[in-house]
């Protein structure tokens, strides 16, 4: 395949992750905790590789979803014990965790193959030269597998926990007297948060990241009346946000994610248009 | 004398740290339509979610035919105020309906078909099938209301609870779900409802618990319902205990 | 360690023309935004300043390649331009579609940040000289700031600290209030406009010390720690201000000692480190001291059980009894008894009782207060019993709570209510009150 055709296909494997796990978000109401999970990630990737000094894909993931958690857990905990607005603990949270990270990384610069660049930027345009090697064939970019790994892991996991996912959105009320753990679940979508976010900002970067969260699963917000349809419409879109995000990045020689996140933008400016009469 | 459907026994809650219930003490028997009464603030909501296990009570406990609420929440639907939901979610009626059977299945247990049936005659039951495809965002207020009762029969419960059926509901509607009422009742399923209009209220109900922080009266409407009763739910002497209510919530805020 | 007080000696002999700068932007903007941020923090739009920081920079980028300056006077009026935009899509998302507000900000947050990442990428292909470090707008970059920029936050902080006080009477009604604030005719929209302009502009001049993403701190961070410490706006305003000001102090100094640390990260650390303290610490509503409280509320009621389970048991016996032992208090009282040994020490060190042996007897004092005790437990049982219709089996318990805050103002009120009440439910007498039985000797 062609890089173009791999750098399509990551970035549409990252749309799909992100709109999958935004979709829950999104209807939640945290779309403002993804965005401040996709930033404090970068302390669990730094302590993750300082206390190990791997880079391995493992720690790294297990770094990221320690702190995702923490994020959701510290914001939990400050709204609740502490008695702050949801929105302030979520923030003061996350400034925290980035501060930290970004000390980390000036403190033992040169030590960290990371540096906060790559956290706000990634870019999708590298992916096609880190690949991994199948055997003594090359079998294409690392973050692609990568990728590809953590949306069948969304999906098992959003399949086995439909039911559950949607109750808790809807009605957490009704949720409790059925006897559904609402809390649990509410966990279960930190950890896919966390998971995805990590996983796509290598690739990406964390503003793409949190572009994909919540574009596509508004823009599907706003064309279908159905949870099912929602999570299809939104993955749908991150695909189209993919290609032409490329083509339109390449056309303005420009950063190809940032083109991509665009792309989403523009769908869902469209679908803001898009007459009632249409909506499925 | 047969068990009753709902026994609560000494029942203090505080909501939100403040005691909004003290000492409930009461009984209601199966197969009787029964309200929930008393002015706004009085612990009405807090009651219903109180009996539903969904609040934890500070002291006190409540049964369901003799066993702790919490053994015994399959056979309890409860149906929320309208406001507690999210009207934009992507869901349609039947969906909503269809929640009250499956929301805690795992994936691996397939819908059946006598779960469809089930959706099927709750949505007709109320008088909304031909709206099953509709998303919840198209319905009038009175439609909503009778998507969630749907729901709480899909439930197949033995007692339902309801958090005003009939509040901003079209006359239509009310009359369709008093009808609903009394088939249930001769079904010798329990409801309890918080109810506003005291004008319906010797109509539509047969029992009713007059609540204002604390247990007015409790008992068969014909003799429970008199003036003197409605007095100390509505006036009465209530200064006292709110003042104190308002210390123990300030003590607790402090804490 | 000389070194390091030799180190900080020169840094506060400000001999360093430099590091001047950077330590009166770094105070100067962190008292501004503490300023500014406390509005924001009330009117619940706590991440307002993350959505505006990343607004800012198509502007900038914008701004750039049109005048190929980086003057940044003309960069800051970029950046508050496409935050203006920013702020007014997202008021569109929120009031005209169905698009809930968290994600109307999370959109606008990251597409704006998209375009001024596209934009900058497109710029950086072409041959316009002088763009280099363009970006580092995004991480904030403190040690290179020089005068012209310190100039520039100096005359933004002191403009918005002059507007707070001009404005601070009609904001505050705004943000308690503002139904009420048209009411009466105030000029809401441009009120509003005002605060969400001033918030652009801490936002702005924020971005180049603490970059996109860290500058919400100090918009947000400390106006949430000043909170914990009053329930007056203006103490609140001033708190905030300080705690701004010191982070950006402090964190001048550690970039000083260790020129490798960033100083925008080091102020969002020490801002966070005084948050932290004011959550646990903050008189009357922080953690520690509501849970010490708990503590010595639980203390004074296991001591007042004590003192009216002594009373009871002395009462039930006709002729006087020589004094209890703590067997006696304890089958009466569900209490561990190194609990009762606590509280037993704690009243004997008031002199409420005296221990002789293993005999525990009243002091006149602790006579007096345990009759006090009981006779509020008895009143208000006997109201729940007469007024609220309880059975006599279900008072004890709900007394049991409710005397320890029956002051007597509320005593007399159920005196008033129980007409002269004497015997409580289980048919005891309720003590007289002690100011009484002086009034009949």
């Amino acid at each position: 395949m062609s890089d173009a055709t791999w750098i399509i296909a990551t970035g549409a494997l990252a749309g799909i992750s992100c709109a999958l796990v935004g979709t829950f978000l999104v209807l939640r109401r945290l779309s403002m905790l993804g965005d401040a999970i996709s930033h404090s990630v970068l302390a669990g990737l730094v302590s993750g590789f300082l206390l190990t000094g791997s880079r391995s894909l493992p720690i790294m993931f297990i770094g990221a979803i320690a702190v995702g958690i923490l994020t959701a857990f510290i914001t939990n905990l400050l709204h609740e014990r502490g008695k702050l607005q949801q929105d302030a603990s979520i923030g003061i949270t996350f400034t925290w965790l980035f501060a930290l990270g970004v000390i980390l990384i000036s403190a033992f610069a040169g030590q960290v193959d990371l540096d906060q660049d790559c956290v706000l930027f990634g870019e999708i345009a590298f992916t096609p030269l880190d690949t991994v090697m199948f055997g003594n064939t090359d079998i294409g970019p690392r973050a692609f597998w990568t990728l590809l790994l953590v949306l069948s892991v969304n999906l098992l996991t959003i399949g086995a926990g439909y039911r559950q996912l949607k109750v808790c959105s809807f009605d957490p009320t009704l949720a409790r007297s059925l006897g559904v753990k609402v809390t649990f679940w509410h966990y279960v979508l930190m950890t896919l948060v966390s998971l995805t976010t990590v996983a796509a900002f290598e690739a990406v970067g964390s503003i793409l990241v949190v572009a994909l969260l919540v574009v596509p699963a508004n823009a599907a917000f706003l064309l279908t009346h159905r949870l099912g349809n929602m999570l299809a419409i939104a993955s749908l879109i991150a695909v189209i946000a993919s290609f032409s995000g490329y083509h339109l990045a390449v056309h303005f020689d420009a950063s190809i994610s940032a083109g991509m996140a665009l792309s989403a933008g523009l769908l869902l400016a469209l679908s803001l248009f898009v007459p009632r009469g249409l909506r499925s | 004398m047969s068990i009753p459907a709902v026994e609560v026994h000494d029942l203090t809650v505080a909501y939100r740290q403040r005691p909004v219930l003290w000492d409930i003490d009461f009984s209601i028997p199966e197969g009787c339509l029964a309200a929930v009464v008393g002015p706004n603030g009085a612990g009405k909501s807090t009651l219903l979610k109180a009996v539903m296990g969904l609040l934890p009570s500070t002291s006190g406990y409540v049964n369901i035919f003799g066993e702790p609420v919490l053994n015994k929440r399959s056979i309890i639907a409860y149906v929320p105020q309208r406001e507690e939901v999210d009207w934009d979610f992507p869901i349609t009626v039947q969906e909503v309906v269809m929640m009250g059977r499956t929301g805690r299945l795992p994936f691996w247990r397939r819908v059946s078909t006598h779960d469809r049936n089930m959706v099927e005659q709750a949505l007709t039951e109320v008088g909304i099938f031909d709206l099953k495809h509709r998303h919840i965002s198209e319905l009038s207020g009175g439609q909503q209301q009778r998507v969630f009762i749907a729901r709480a029969l899909a439930q197949d419960a033995a007692i339902y609870l309801m958090d005003e059926p009939f509040a901003g509901v079209d006359a239509a509607t009310e009359k369709a779900v008093i009808e609903l009422f009394r088939k249930l009742k001769a079904a010798r399923k329990t409801v309890i409802c918080v109810h506003h209009d005291l004008h319906t209220l010797a109509d539509y109900f047969d029992y009713v618990v007059l609540v204002n922080l604390r247990l007015v009266a409790a008992g068969q409407t014909s003799a429970t319902l008199t003036p003197e009763n409605l007095n100390k739910t509505y006036g009465g002497r209530l200064g006292l205990l709110s003042e104190i209510t308002e210390r123990v919530r300030k003590r607790q805020v402090d804490m | 360690m000389t070194g390091m007080i030799q180190e900080l000696a020169n840094f506060w002999s400000l001999s360093d023309r430099n590091v001047l700068w950077v330590l009166l932007g770094a105070a100067l903007l962190g008292l501004s935004n503490g300023i500014i941020g406390c509005f924001a923090f009330l009117q619940r739009k706590s991440l307002i300043g993350d959505a505006l920081a990343h607004a800012a920079l198509p502007g900038v980028v914008f701004m750039f390649y049109f005048t190929h300056s980086r003057d940044p006077w003309l960069l800051l009026a970029g950046a508050g331009l496409s935050c203006i935009v920013a702020h007014v899509c997202s008021e569109y998302l929120i009031r005209r579609t169905k698009i809930k507000e968290d994600s109307a900000l999370a959109i606008i947050l990251s597409l704006s940040f998209a375009l001024g990442v596209f934009m900058l990428s497109m710029i950086q292909k072409l041959p316009i000289p002088n763009q280099a470090g363009l970006d580092k707008i995004l991480f904030g970059q403190a040690a290179a700031m020089n005068s012209a920029d310190v100039k520039l936050l100096a005359i933004s902080s002191c403009i918005l600290v002059l507007l707070t006080l001009l404005c601070f009477r009609s904001w505050r009604l705004l943000v308690f209030d503002p139904v009420y604030a048209t009411s009466i005719g105030l000029p809401v929209r441009w009120l509003q406009g005002a605060l969400s302009a001033a918030l652009v502009l801490a936002v702005v001049i924020g971005l180049q010390l603490a970059g996109v993403v860290l500058v919400a701190a100090l918009i947000l961070t400390p106006a949430a720690a000043a909170r914990y410490w009053t329930n007056k706006l203006g103490t609140m305003l001033i708190l905030a201000g300080m705690f701004g000001a010191l982070s950006g102090v402090f964190a001048t100094q550690v970039s000083y000692l260790a020129p490798r640390m960033p100083t925008g990260p080091w102020m969002v650390m020490a801002v966070t480190a005084i948050f932290a303290v004011s959550l646990l610490f903050a008189p009357s509503r922080g953690l520690l001291i509501r849970a010490l409280r708990r503590h010595r509320q639980q203390l004074r009621i296991n001591e007042e059980n004590v003192l009216r389970t002594m009373y009871k048991l002395l009462e039930q016996h006709r002729s006087p009894l020589p004094g209890l032992d703590s067997a006696q208090i304890l089958s009466f009282r569900s209490m561990l008894p190194q609990q009762l040994e606590l509280v037993l020490k704690r009243l004997k060190r008031r002199s409420e009782i005296v221990q002789d042996g293993a005999l525990i007897n009243f002091t006149s004092s602790g006579y007096q207060h345990a009759r006090a005790l009981t006779r509020r437990h008895r009143l208000w049982e006997a109201y729940l019993a007469e007024r609220l219709g309880l059975a006599a089996d279900h008072v004890h318990r709900d007394a049991e709570e409710i005397e320890h805050i029956l002051g007597p103002d509320l005593e007399a009120a159920l005196l008033d209510e129980l007409e002269q009440s004497t015997s409580d439910p289980h048919g005891r007498s309720i003590p007289r009150s002690i100011s009484k039985e002086h009034e009949h000797e």
